[in-house]
């Protein structure tokens, strides 16, 4: 494959099947880079599972329990589960967490009784 | 810095285009690094192997041999090309959720999976090299890492059960993630303790809780 070939994103709502570091090959052989020593980066070796992944399934799963022991609750509490929460609030990004806090289910209860 | 040499004046632009006719369809220039855009350094090093032969054959004209020193070696385009391979799926999924019109929440997961995943195989290649700019690359995937996990720290109670729910509600994942999770971590995913049980009875419990 050249080296110029436009890389292609498929343009319809569906999810790759594959994902983008893992069965997307890429605009050039790697094994063409192994000059110097060992093992280099191939696809292979990069889409391996890897052990972050029990962590971030146990914080998403904690997050959940949390949330179905007691919604209201865990939204107080959580600042001090998860103290990585602070760090961010210079940053844009922090708007995401802020925005998504409100109870969704409280919302959208409330929605179908205004309506 | 050749970027901005070859861009400098309409002269060198033309002979730059010049250069490509009747060997491309399109005849581009290379671009510049904005420092704000994130992904535009990644942009600047596509169009640049893009443009590498183009580049070399307008170096070696005499008239631009102050220009000779910025000559990029193929060492360094090695280095261009691993660092593109490096970030290729940050550039993948945001190209890809920046062209959605719809709803792209459900695939949260999935692409810090993926994304993750690629950095921690991109460690795993390089950890034990000893070449200068390969460790300099393991380093900033590191710290790139580093910053990624932060962003998923950021799930809250509520982010995360909306994050599980809709990623099962996916008709085209349900639970294929967890169960891949559950495999990956050689876990039974029909075992009581496994990602893809807590994460259906979590969903489940939501669901008919409310």
């Amino acid at each position: 494959m050249p080296v110029n070939q436009l890389e292609t994103v498929p343009s319809c709502n569906l999810v790759p099947s594959a994902t983008a570091s893992g069965s997307y090959q890429s605009s050039f052989d790697p094994y063409d880079l192994s000059s110097d020593d060992e093992e280099y980066l191939t696809p292979n070796n990069v889409a391996e599972t890897t052990p972050g992944r029990s962590d971030r399934a146990a914080r998403l799963l904690t997050a959940a329990r949390l949330y179905l022991n007691s919604p209201l609750e865990a939204l107080k509490n959580w600042g001090q589960i998860n103290p990585k929460l602070n760090d961010y609030h210079s940053d844009p990004m922090e708007i995401s967490s802020t925005f998504w806090l409100p109870d969704i289910t409280d919302w959208w209860r409330q929605q179908e009784e205004t309506h | 810095m050749l970027a901005v040499l070859i861009t400098l004046t309409p002269g060198r632009r033309n002979e730059f285009i010049d250069c490509q006719k009747a060997k491309v369809c399109i005849a581009v220039l290379p671009i510049m690094d904005v420092k704000r855009r994130w992904n535009s350094t990644l942009e600047l090093l596509k169009r640049a192997i893009r443009l590498r032969e183009f580049t070399r054959e307008w170096l070696q004209n005499p008239k631009y041999a102050e220009c000779w020193p910025l000559f990029t070696t193929q060492n360094e385009w090695t280095i261009v090309k691993y660092v593109m391979e490096v970030l290729r799926p940050f550039r993948y999924w945001t190209l890809w959720i920046s062209k959605r019109h719809t709803v792209t929440l459900h695939h949260v997961i999935t692409v810090y999976n993926d994304m993750f995943d690629h950095m921690d195989g991109v460690m795993r290649a390089l950890a034990k090299k000893k070449t200068p700019w390969k460790e300099d690359l393991f380093f900033a995937v590191k710290l790139a890492r580093q910053k990624l996990s932060k962003y998923y720290a950021e799930v809250t109670p509520t982010t995360g059960m909306l994050l599980i729910s809709v990623h099962i509600l996916d008709p085209c994942r349900k639970l294929q993630s967890f169960r891949k999770w559950d495999k990956g971590m050689d876990i039974n995913p029909e075992d009581e303790t496994s990602s893809t049980t807590k994460s259906q009875e979590a969903f489940l419990k939501y669901v008919e809780n409310e």
